[in-house]
């Protein structure tokens, strides 16, 4: 069962030097470092963004992706038509995103469990195809490609990503925390239960979309500014984002807060770590971790962290007497 | 008129190609009512494994089927007993986990082929694959009949096996209530390792006769799965005569929708029907077809 | 709560050692290491000279990359040049799995971590964009190999040079003199286009559409397909009741291979089948096509009966002698790309060795300043670098023309027919009905 993670008052020390960390430290850092912690923040959005669907509320989705490619496009589509900054597409993505996901959750939340997650799959799919083929509206295969604005500067990038990510784990702590939260974690748990309790499961499952839907196309927008490319191949894509999006969370422990936020880091730093390191086998090595996880720690680092300790703990001998 | 012959032929041959990749999963999600998404990966397993009898021996596709068939049995049922199964027993916040886990499988199989092989396409493509039959301004490949008649024999030989032999029976048994099975005596768990084992093997059949027409490389699969699971929805969960008929529907469809509508946007079609299918028809074609 | 302490401080450990554990935590741009004296204003690098190459050795695209890399390889071992100035060539190889993405931080790594004095790479569009825009954003003097975007170039970036690499929208140029003196005369006038729908095919076509349109030929199917599909017998029916005189295609290797044999089956008889390189030159479409490959013309800017020969730091080189190395070495056949990547070493080689001669010291500045006179002999024949406009109203910075030929298959063999010059053998039109083979 989930907790409701409460804060004691005692733990703002460590979340103050969190702070400080992700804030003071990175002016300092080389240009490639910056680069990942620019990704990181990225994909821990994503993976919260997710997280507030899939792992409180239950729908798992393995479309995704869907709104990001739309909150990359949001931006892309500006600069390609009508010769606008893509720092608009900071807005218009993400609400393009919602746009077109209030109308999918309508007909989507009427499936349940793996019907769901493949509904969201196909639709991925089906942008994906669309986009591709679409070239007068939608820019077709060539993609959009736009100028950087701040050239060589990182940390103008970094420091949005960071709010962003920050708000997006904000948002979904003060929802998970209120009733809303509530209503998520029982339409999980048992949603026939929960419609014979009185509460409107798609209409609260609606609510857990739209944040979810924003911060994950809020995500895309970032990415467009920073890679200054997108490709339908590229932000709709199944194994690449939608995928990782689950991975990443499912690493860090789904229905958790940090768990996402763990995750994305993790994925991030595996990812060009063991990429740096091992070169041709790296995905297959990404790939056998992901399926220890999933085997040996369903729940994530955060979620089983109990089974962690144990483990260690086993390993201990009982004490006899002192030190 | 040729062109709409043509077009309809063709697709249906490859619908029936579709159906017996199809038909392995949808076996398997009626037993274990998960959609095991390693079955394109395992498929494209079985196509390496005639790509290298060919390469060594000179074994045609169809010979070397009779080989991979067995190959891909035993990797299932490893699978399934010392991974999936892991996972299923486990209550976890998410019970997709099992997907997932899967999924996770199918890419990491992937990558081991990619090592072994390279990314290199692979072709098995024998003077056979080229003959043709001309009739009504229309050419119809031998090598897509050839695959399609297979098709039609395994899926015949499949449906005798589960309502004529008890092994059979129990698979059904055990898709339909697996406690009750349990209760009559059939072995739930021994079962489900050789569903999936049985599904594995059909897939690598498939992917054997697809072989001849095709070629393969290790991402192969990406689209040949997501056409399984759509023909898995739209035949219905665990219906032999659902995935037949549903793969012959797709096929047709896409047929129909490339010379149609446009080449590109082919695999839309699928992808349509599949949502309109699980948005108003939730039992797939087996409902309507009262099996 | 116990949980969310521990989960702080797991994500606290974490970023604190991602922050100070991981390899080269080098700030900013490093100033090549100074020497104790001062020798007059300039500060002397030392230390050896670092050349990236960021391809794509691994995932779908890995044929093409690995190709490329063993190019560069059998180039620096033929002209042996190990050291410069007292100071060891290094390669340093990334390998970005063709995704966009992982390009720009293989990019921003080796210049961040690796220091890296210039970067070869880009085989993929995609991938060639983020490639470039990180390179010129660092200012690392970066070589393309493949990457065919015309945009690339276009974008005025002064530190991205196009080397070998040849604009999409050119690889047809030798073609359209074919179009005027042989194929219109010879009765084309209608003519079916497809390609495949990714950025390589829609660019092209792009380029394509405009010289069939000024010509007055009539485009009696225009599509877009998905390269991975199994069956094209759908569209090609289609392009067969259309009626044209000649095809034109962009295709990859294996819908290439399926579109000629599925034509032959399909008796898609034509005046001309032409291809635009990618797939249709490649020596694998032999081996998926089988016999159906003969008379399929192609456009192409490689071939390795093409004449080109030169020296380079004391050794004579000749095209065919790389292509006899090649395939020695890796036992099969290289194509163009393969002769981009060696001609991109000999570009690299020949700039760093300038600089050099020159007695300047080997760094960013110099070697971006050595490329912008590029003027050499190359595998893929005559490179510059300049700045110009071509008649499609495209204007390149940085980048040359190399020369396209129209080559086609005959007895399984592919042969220059065009330009007439530099032909290996006779072109074949119009080319003999399926019936009659």
């Amino acid at each position: 069962m989930a907790e409701i993670k409460i804060m004691a008052k005692k733990s703002w020390f460590l979340p103050a030097i969190l702070g400080i960390v992700v804030v003071a430290i990175p002016p300092f850092l080389g240009g490639y470092i910056q680069h990942l912690l620019i990704l990181m923040m990225m994909w821990i959005t994503m993976a919260t963004a997710w997280n507030l669907l899939g792992g409180y509320t239950g729908c798992v989705s393995f479309g995704h992706c869907v709104f990001f490619g739309l909150g990359a496009y949001g931006g892309g589509l500006l600069l390609l038509h009508w010769g606008i900054s893509p720092w608009w597409g900071m807005i218009a993505g993400p609400i393009l995103a919602v746009i077109i996901g209030i109308p999918i959750g309508l007909i989507c939340f009427r499936l349940r469990g793996p019907y769901f997650a493949l509904a969201l799959l196909a639709l991925g799919e089906a942008f994906r195809i669309v986009f591709t083929n679409w070239v007068s509206v939608l820019g077709g295969a060539c993609g959009v490609v736009s100028s950087r604005t701040w050239g060589v500067e990182k940390l103008p990038y970094y420091y949005i990503a960071l709010a962003i990510a920050a708000l997006s784990v904000y948002v979904v702590y003060r929802l998970m925390h209120s009733k809303y939260g509530y209503y998520f974690v029982s339409i999980r748990e048992d949603q026939d239960a929960a419609e014979a309790l009185g509460i409107p499961t798609t209409r609260y499952k609606m609510y857990a979309l739209i944040p979810s839907a924003f911060f994950t196309g809020l995500a895309g927008a970032v990415w467009m500014n920073y890679i200054a490319y997108i490709d339908p191949e590229v932000v709709f894509n199944l194994s690449g984002i939608s995928i990782m999006m689950i991975l990443a969370v499912m690493v860090g422990g789904a229905g958790t807060l940090w768990g996402p936020i763990l995750g994305g880091a993790i994925f991030v730093l595996l990812n060009e770590g063991i990429r740096a390191a091992v070169g041709p086998i790296s995905y297959l090595i990404f790939m056998v971790i992901a399926c220890l996880l999933i085997m040996f720690l369903p729940d994530g680092i955060i979620g089983d962290w109990a089974k962690i300790k144990r483990a260690f703990r086993r390993k201990k001998p009982a004490y006899v007497g002192g030190e | 008129m040729a062109l709409f012959g043509q077009t309809f032929i063709t697709g249906i041959l490859m619908g029936g190609i579709y159906a017996i990749i199809a038909i392995g999963m949808t076996l398997i999600m009626g037993v274990m009512k998960i959609i095991n998404l390693a079955h394109g990966a395992l498929m494209m397993v079985g196509m390496y494994v005639c790509v290298v009898l060919f390469a060594s021996l000179g074994w045609h596709p169809y010979i070397g089927m009779l080989v991979a068939m067995p190959c891909l049995f035993g990797i299932g049922w490893l699978l399934q007993k010392y991974s999936i199964e892991r996972v299923f027993k486990v209550e976890t916040i998410l019970p997709e986990s099992q997907v997932l886990l899967t999924l996770a499988l199918g890419l990491g199989i992937t990558e081991i082929i990619r090592l072994i092989f390279t990314s290199d396409y692979q072709v098995t493509y024998t003077p056979f694959s080229a003959k043709c039959f001309y009739a009504g301004g229309m050419s119809i490949s031998a090598a897509y009949l050839v695959g399609f008649i297979l098709a039609m024999v395994f899926v015949a030989a499949l449906h005798i096996f589960l309502t004529r032999t008890d092994l059979g029976r129990s698979v059904i048994a055990t898709a339909q209530d697996r406690d009750a099975a349990t209760y009559m005596g059939v072995n739930a768990g021994r079962i489900t390792n050789f569903t999936f084992a049985l599904g594995t093997a059909l897939a690598a059949a498939g992917g054997a006769m697809l072989l001849p027409i095709f070629y393969t490389f290790p991402d192969v699969w990406h689209p040949y799965l997501a056409k399984a699971f759509i023909i898995t929805i739209l035949g219905g969960m665990g219906s032999t005569v659902g995935a037949l008929s549903g793969g012959l529907l797709l096929g047709v469809a896409e047929s129909f929708g490339a010379t149609y509508w446009s080449p590109g946007y082919r695999d839309v079609v699928g992808l349509i029907i599949f949502l309109l299918v699980l948005l108003f028809l939730p039992g797939g074609l087996k409902k309507v077809i009262g099996r | 709560m116990k949980k969310v302490k521990l989960g702080l401080f797991l994500a606290l450990t974490v970023v604190l050692v991602a922050a100070f554990a991981l390899p080269g935590c080098a700030p900013g741009e490093v100033a090549p290491p100074e020497e104790e004296e001062e020798e007059e204003e300039e500060v002397v690098p030392t230390g050896p000279i670092k050349i990236g190459i960021n391809l794509s050795l691994t995932g779908p695209k890995a044929k093409f990359g690995s190709m490329d890399r063993n190019s560069i390889e059998i180039a620096r071992a033929k002209f042996g040049v190990e050291e410069i100035g007292g100071r060891p060539i290094t390669f340093v190889i990334e390998d970005n799995r063709g995704d966009p993405a992982i390009a720009k931080s293989a990019e921003e790594k080796l210049v961040g971590v690796d220091n890296v004095d210039l970067i070869m790479g880009g085989y993929s569009s995609a991938c060639g964009v983020t490639q470039a825009a990180a390179a010129n954003d660092l200012k690392v003097p970066h070589l393309l190999v493949n990457s065919s975007k015309d945009a690339i170039t276009e974008e005025g970036y002064e530190w991205v040079f196009s080397g070998a690499r040849v604009p999409a929208s050119h690889y047809a140029d030798a073609m359209w003199s074919f179009v005027d003196e042989v194929l219109i005369p010879g009765g084309v006038k209608k003519v079916a286009l497809y390609y495949e729908m990714t950025d390589w095919g829609t660019s092209s076509a792009e380029g394509l559409r405009p010289g069939f349109e000024k010509r007055g030929i009539e485009l009696v199917y225009d599509s877009p397909y998905d390269s991975t599909a199994t069956d094209f017998k759908p569209m090609l029916s289609k392009v067969k009741a259309a009626n044209p005189d000649m095809i034109m295609a962009v295709s990859y290797l294996t819908d290439a291979g399926l579109l000629a044999r599925q034509a032959a089956e399909l008796r898609l008889n034509v005046l001309a089948y032409m291809g635009q390189a990618g797939g249709y030159t490649m020596p694998e479409f032999l081996e998926l096509a089988g016999e159906n490959v003969n008379y399929v013309f192609t456009t192409a800017n490689w071939s390795p009966l093409a004449a080109w020969e030169g020296e380079i730091a004391g050794v004579k080189w000749t095209n065919q002698e790389y292509y006899d190395a090649y395939v020695a070495s890796y036992k099969a056949e290289p194509d163009y790309h393969g002769a981009q990547g060696y001609a991109a070493w000999q570009i690299a080689l020949d700039a760093l060795l300038r600089v050099d001669a020159a007695g300047k010291p080997i760094n960013r500045e110099t070697i971006k300043a050595a490329l912008e006179e590029t003027k050499l002999m190359t595998a893929m024949g005559l490179i510059e670098n300049k700045e110009w406009t071509d008649d499609m109203g495209h204007h390149y910075y940085n980048q040359g023309l190399p020369l396209t030929y129209v080559m086609q298959w005959q007895n399984e063999v592919q042969e220059v027919v065009w330009p007439l010059a530099g032909k290996s053998t006779d072109y074949v039109f119009p080319v003999p009905k399926y019936e009659e083979r």
